[in-house]
């Protein structure tokens, strides 16, 4: 039986084609999945290790942040009524008079002629401020210089801001100018994963300073103890 | 077995060509190994990454927990430095303690020879006005003053005499 095979002698370009097109099929399906799954897996393998690089910061700052909690000084804690009390959260003006009192009970030579509460100052955005303004007698500067002195060792803190005088033999008069501060307590806690940090040496000194100024004296009253009325009508 | 090729001879494939096909199928049998390896390495790392952050997940979970714990401390620290940091700034606003300390030098200055009739005190500045007994005192007060080097400005606003003595009012500026 005779076989003709029937070639294309004229087509040469498409039998070289047809020879190749499994190879180059198979290297470009390969070339293709090689870029493919190469981007996509940089992709998540990346986002992965972002992911572990956020969660070991995250890890050293809890970490940090249990230390300093867990080593923070309780004598720090101690003086925390003493701050508190220095500069509150509410007008301290009422202590501020108390302190002043407690001077002239000590001085009686020195006697308040008259006491204005002045305005408001809102010069610190954080800080509230009330001028107020004494006018006293005394017998020489050096009372009204001891007064002073003595403002500027009590609690609440309390900034003197001028002084006048007139003096004469007899009787010093003088108007002494003065600022009382309060602030909001703070309404949050920082975010958990954010830093925290102890006390510095600075803020210790600062602690210290306040802790050492005369605290005002709180009397507590005790309920009245109720009673049985002899006479009703009374 | 012996191959059979059917190919006329003038069409047999040149040794370039021949040469191409096995570069590219070279060429995609390493691709393809190297993709087999990358899907490999590609998945261990992910499987590890995907373990440790597990690993690290649960441990931030129990740190937070023994922090929420702490939770008193921290809102006592918070007070602290807020307070703390507040009281500073109101430490840093000015008064009057440094012209105090100055006009208590003057008055140790003058003390035995003259009277402090007026005083104005403020931040910076300090008004005097002082009868003195002889001008001599006075000059010698002006003296000290240059001499000291705290002030800025001297000057003396009115000089008059009275039956008290010399009576002179300055004012004065400090560094």
């Amino acid at each position: 039986m005779d076989t003709y095979i029937r070639f294309n002698y004229s087509n040469n370009f498409s039998f070289l084609f047809r020879k190749f097109a499994g190879s180059i099929v198979l290297a470009t399906v390969i070339l293709v999945l090689f870029v493919v799954i190469f981007s996509i897996g940089n992709k998540i393998i990346s986002a992965e290790w972002e992911n572990y690089k956020k969660n070991q910061q995250t890890k050293e700052i809890l970490v940090k942040r249990k230390e300093t909690l867990s080593n923070i000084s309780q004598n720090a804690f101690d003086k925390s009524q003493a701050i508190a009390i220095a500069l509150p959260d509410k007008n301290p003006i009422l202590w501020t008079i108390s302190q002043i009192k407690i001077y002239l009970t000590e001085n009686p030579n020195t006697l308040i002629k008259s006491f204005v509460v002045g305005g408001e100052d809102k010069s610190l955005s954080d800080i509230n401020a009330l001028t107020f303004t004494v006018e006293i007698e005394s017998k020489d500067i050096s009372s009204i210089i001891d007064l002073i002195d003595y403002m500027q060792s009590v609690s609440p803190i309390v900034k003197v801001q001028s002084l006048n005088t007139d003096s004469n033999d007899l009787v010093a008069k003088s108007k002494i100018v003065m600022s009382v501060y309060w602030s909001a307590y703070p309404a949050k806690l920082d975010n958990i994963n954010q830093s925290i940090f102890s006390l510095n040496q600075e803020e210790i000194e600062v602690l210290n300073s306040v802790a050492e100024l005369k605290q005002p004296v709180f009397s507590s009253l005790s309920p009245s103890v109720p009673s049985i009325r002899e006479n009703p009508f009374n | 077995m012996s191959e059979i090729n059917l190919l006329p001879e003038e069409l047999k494939p040149s040794g370039y060509i021949s040469k191409l096909d096995n570069a590219i199928k070279k060429i995609s049998i390493f691709l393809l190994a190297l993709l087999i390896l990358i899907c490999f390495l590609g998945g261990s790392a992910y499987g590890f990454l995907f373990y440790q952050n597990d690993l690290l997940n649960n441990e931030n979970q129990k740190l937070k927990s023994e922090i929420l714990a702490l939770e008193s401390v921290e809102q006592r620290l918070v007070f602290l430095k807020d307070r703390i940091s507040k009281v500073s700034k109101v430490n840093a606003l000015t008064d009057i303690s440094e012209s105090k300390v100055k006009l208590e030098q003057i008055l140790e200055q003058i003390s035995d020879k003259a009277n402090l009739n007026k005083l104005e005190l403020k931040s910076n500045e300090i008004h005097l006005e002082i009868t003195f007994d002889n001008t001599l005192d006075s000059e010698n007060f002006v003296k000290y003053l240059k001499e000291s080097g705290d002030y800025i400005k001297i000057e003396l606003e009115n000089y008059n005499v009275t039956n008290l003595g010399y009576r002179v009012v300055y004012y004065l500026v400090m560094k």
